[in-house]
């Protein structure tokens, strides 16, 4: 089922109706029998691997508890100390070979069905053999899917929370299906409860979490969409010169739009449910570095790579022998810096690898790793420069500098996310010397649809402009008369369905984002 | 309940806001010269009604048959529509006259139906009732779900028209007294003449597509309201042969129609595809138009009762009045035609 | 110690009142580069191990959970 397809809104509507007519106790059984239907109608059989997946998750969760439970009293029996530790080992061992079973069976099934061709493709260079290749068609969202599903076992292990002996809980936690496109990913102590506890309806609420849908589904199909027309163009290599530049630009544009806008169409769904989920982005381009940038944009995947992948392999044993051997050297940042390499390294590998099993993403993980890298060795030294110079770091002037700065990095990484394979990028970087070949106006289709792509663009940064100042746009439209929000809320509906690209002429669109 | 109403108050708007812009950013039709001052004409005023495809508003002209004879007529007919889009438009059609005779072009009786875009042309003018709904539910037209929207309501099939939208009226009001006539002065001679209705001895046999089916329904459909269906293909070189002649000859005789085939009577109406045509044989100019008209008028005065001569009668002044624009538009065109 | 503790804060992030500030995660103060090399440091430094159940911010928003979380590693 397409996010931008009759049957998305007639179900969004449909599921949120019946949610607030069912008696309270009972409403988490509608979200239960949405997220089934949603599903087994887009994918079939093959919702069976998420059941089964989400079973193994349920009982792997209970074991450990149990196993925590045993453990904690074993304090408590009168045997000698020597005793007590063995038993500890021993179940510390149990708890671990679960966690490691639940994690295999897990990303087995995320390898299996998502990363097959490339394994096979590695074995077959390794030892030259010919296993042919296959595709599966991966069910909606797997590899969210995936990390959420992770982070609650990995959490029940960590003894973060206790596991749910409701397997409803799990269900809905896990099969959330505005999730089921690309996140958030979420927590099971952010939205397990939420979402099988019954919410009261809020007339307000419901009204403003329909706008944040419709504000979504603008910047998904007017601006990202037109603007996509002009990347995809510009992307297949058949134009030179400046234009390139417009077309990396224009990506930049088309994923902010796209992927915030999907985000806002999700929050907006659960927030319909009266379920607060986890926001993915906060204005990522007012951000002053890379690192801050990452901060603020897919939140939610940098919160996740950096409590179970970061921190893990910062404070592993391991490294913390190679942070105590690096501080012997006297120059205590580069000691500092040394013991963040593994780490690092681990963080934007898998980062790259999430995306996909290509050189292109993983080089994409690991032009962030060296940029992180090398941003933080030279921290201390920008700012001995800075006082050198007697440069005014709280001014604006320098906040939009390195504004700009940030931005072209992170233009530079998106245009290595968006070529084909890496030989794209040579040749992007050929063409652009040309002379320019074309004008805007063809690549937009008309000057009329690159006028919208500005407008839209203009919109979109003010709206991030007040969102990073603390104004709440809603409230803000809230305290206005009926007579003016209704004429805000029609112009809204009305841009989306005039300058929406969808429908005849238009194949159903997908999200860039839905495919990992 | 305030928020019940104030809900109902916003989705009415937003109805209202919809339907309006779906009005602007909907492309003028051709059915846009005929349909609103169709509905307009005084009740039961009309008695022959044509339908079809470019074939009837190219080269049927209501008003020189009302010149001839006083039979009052109208052309309702939108482009490359088949019988299928036809007979949908004569059941809409026939709730605001009752006509003695309906004339329908069967041009198309062995094409697919028309591409959805043409389909517009006819469902975007009818109104959203029962009938339009059964022609968007129609299997032969097997639309898709997005394809049915955008026919209950214009605005999803042309949202994206806003570059090209038109505040200003989109009907010619200016050409209602050609009752759903186009005309044409233009002469493009065809180059292969009478040709194409030669048997060259190698008849291949046609079988009518699903589109015929329709005509079969309209027929079932007049009898049951006692109107008289008659058949026509109008002279054309280009989508028209023997072979198809013939096959639509047997078909109609099997099924007791009524069919008159205009291609083979091309000596009698005195159509020349030298002066007589616009396109080069696939549609009749004002020269081309005229002669089929007068035949036609003749044919229908002679062999229909109750095709009464409206021409004296005080209450059709309004088409004498007409008449005598029709006759200062055309009649100058006509005669350089017939000297050229 | 917590002298000690603020020595190294102040290496790794100088500027900062350490002595009032209550709430160096949640106001975004110490970023996650910074936990951890804190958590390197106050390893060496102490001779302690941390694991990753105690990397939770409520340990590292201020002076005295980071010295509550020091003590309870020291027994």
């Amino acid at each position: 089922m397409n996010f931008i397809s009759l049957e998305f809104i007639a179900l969004i509507f449909i599921s949120t109706i019946i949610y607030y007519i069912v008696p309270i106790k009972k409403r988490y059984l509608v979200i239960c029998l949405a997220n089934a239907f949603f599903y087994v109608y887009s994918c079939k059989f093959r919702s069976l691997y998420l059941l089964a997946s989400m079973v193994s998750i349920f009982f792997a969760g209970l074991f450990i508890n149990k196993i925590i439970i045993k453990k904690n009293e074993v304090k408590e029996l009168k045997i000698d100390k020597e005793e007590k530790k063995l038993l500890k080992k021993k179940y510390n061992k149990q708890k671990k070979l679960i966690l490691l079973l639940a994690i295999i069976i897990n990303l087995g099934i995320l390898l299996v069905l998502k990363y097959d061709n490339f394994f096979i493709s590695m074995i077959n260079s390794l030892f030259s053999s010919k296993i042919s290749f296959h595709t599966f068609i991966v069910p909606f969202a797997l590899s969210y899917y995936t990390l959420s599903a992770l982070s609650y076992i990995i959490d029940v292990y960590n003894e973060k929370y206790e596991a749910t002996n409701n397997f409803f809980k799990i269900f809905l936690f896990l099969s959330f299906y505005p999730l089921m496109v690309e996140g958030p990913i979420c927590r099971f102590n952010e939205i397990g409860e939420q979402l099988f506890e019954g919410h009261q309806f809020d007339y307000q609420k419901y009204c403003n979490n329909l706008l944040r849908i419709t504000w979504g589904f603008m910047k998904k199909i007017v601006i990202a969409d037109r603007v996509g027309v002009c990347v995809d163009a510009i992307f297949s290599y058949g134009y030179s010169g400046p234009l390139i530049l417009l077309g990396v630009f224009g990506y930049v544009i088309q994923i902010y739009a796209e992927f915030s806008g999907c985000m806002d169409i999700v929050i907006g769904i659960g927030g319909l449910f009266g379920i607060k989920l986890p926001e993915n982005f906060n204005t990522p381009f007012f951000s002053r570095s890379v690192d801050e940038f990452w901060r603020r944009w897919h939140i939610t995947l940098g919160t996740w790579l950096k409590d179970y992948i970061f921190y893990p392999v910062s404070i592993s044993k391991l490294n913390m022998k190679v942070s105590m051997l690096a501080h012997k050297i006297k120059w205590r940042h580069l000691a500092d810096t040394i013991a963040m390499i593994l780490p690092l390294f681990c963080v934007w590998f898998i980062m790259g690898f999430w995306h996909g099993p290509t050189n292109k993403y993983i080089i994409y993980g690991m032009y962030y790793f060296v940029l992180m890298l090398l941003s933080y060795l030279l921290k201390p030294l920008i700012k001995k420069i800075n006082e050198l110079l007697h440069t005014n770091t709280e001014v604006f002037s320098y906040h939009l500098l390195q504004s700009f700065i940030t931005l072209i990095f992170v233009t530079l990484g998106m245009a290595l996310f968006r070529v084909a394979d890496l030989n794209g990028v040579k040749l992007l970087i050929y063409m652009v010397q040309l002379p320019m070949n074309s004008n805007i106006s063809i690549l937009f289709n008309g000057y009329a649809n690159l006028m919208i792509v500005i407008l839209g663009t203009i919109t979109l940064f003010i709206i991030d402009l007040m969102k990073y100042h603390g104004i709440n746009i809603m409230d803000k439209l809230n305290e206005q008369n009926l007579v003016f929000k209704y004429i805000v809320y029609l112009t809204v509906i009305m841009v989306v369905l005039i300058f929406g690209m969808y429908g005849t002429g238009y194949d159903a669109s997908s999200f860039i984002y839905g495919g990992f | 309940m305030k928020n019940v109403i104030k809900t109902i108050v916003f989705i009415i708007l937003l109805l209202i806001s919809i339907h309006t812009f779906g009005y602007f950013l909907r492309p003028s039709f051709t059915l846009d010269n005929s349909w609103p001052a169709f509905i307009k004409e005084k009740k039961n005023t009309i008695d022959v009604l044509f339908i079809g495809d470019s074939g009837i508003y190219s080269d049927v002209s209501p008003m020189a048959i009302y010149r001839d004879t006083g039979i009052t007529s109208y052309d309702l007919a939108s482009p490359a529509a088949t019988n299928m889009a036809a007979y949908y438009a004569m059941l809409e059609a026939v709730k605001y006259q009752h006509p003695k005779v309906i004339v329908m072009n069967v041009t198309k009786m062995f094409d697919g139906k028309e591409t959805n875009a043409f389909t517009h042309q006819v469902a975007d003018i009818l109104p959203l009732n029962s009938n339009k709904i059964n022609m968007i539910n129609d299997s032969n037209y097997s639309f898709s779900d997005s394809d049915k929207l955008g026919f209950i309501e214009p605005f999803f099939k042309y949202h994206d028209n806003w570059r090209k939208i038109n505040f200003l009226n989109k009907t010619n009001k200016g050409v209602y007294y050609l009752k759903g006539y186009i005309f044409n002065s233009i002469k493009k001679s065809a180059n292969n003449g009478r040709s194409y209705m030669e048997d060259d001895g190698s008849v291949q046999s046609l079988t009518p597509s699903y589109v015929a089916d329709y005509i079969l329904k309209a027929k079932e459909y007049c009898d049951e309201n006692d109107i008289q269906l008659l058949l026509i293909s109008v002279p054309d070189t280009i989508e028209w042969n023997y072979d198809k002649y013939v096959a639509a000859s047997a078909w109609a005789k099997t099924n007791n129609l009524t069919y008159l085939d205009f291609n083979d009577y091309l000596g009698e109406l005195g159509i020349n595809y030298t002066n007589d045509t616009y396109d080069a044989g696939n549609h009749l100019n004002i020269s081309g138009a005229t002669k089929l008209s007068n035949y036609l008028g003749e044919y229908l005065q002679k062999n229909y009762d109750g095709l009464v001569d409206h021409r004296s009668d005080p209450a059709y002044s309004s088409w004498n009045n007409d008449l005598q624009k029709y006759i200062a538009t055309t009649e100058s065109s006509y005669e350089a035609l017939q000297n050229s | 110690m917590k002298n000690r503790i603020i020595e190294i804060l102040n290496q790794i992030k100088p500027g900062v009142d350490y002595n009032s500030e209550k709430h160096l995660i949640t106001d975004g103060i110490l970023t996650s580069f910074d936990i951890v090399t804190l958590i390197a440091n106050l390893t060496e430094e102490f001779d302690i191990e941390i694991t990753i159940k105690d990397v939770i911010p409520e340990n590292f928003e201020s002076i005295e959970t980071l010295e509550k979380l020091v003590e309870s590693k020291e027994e």
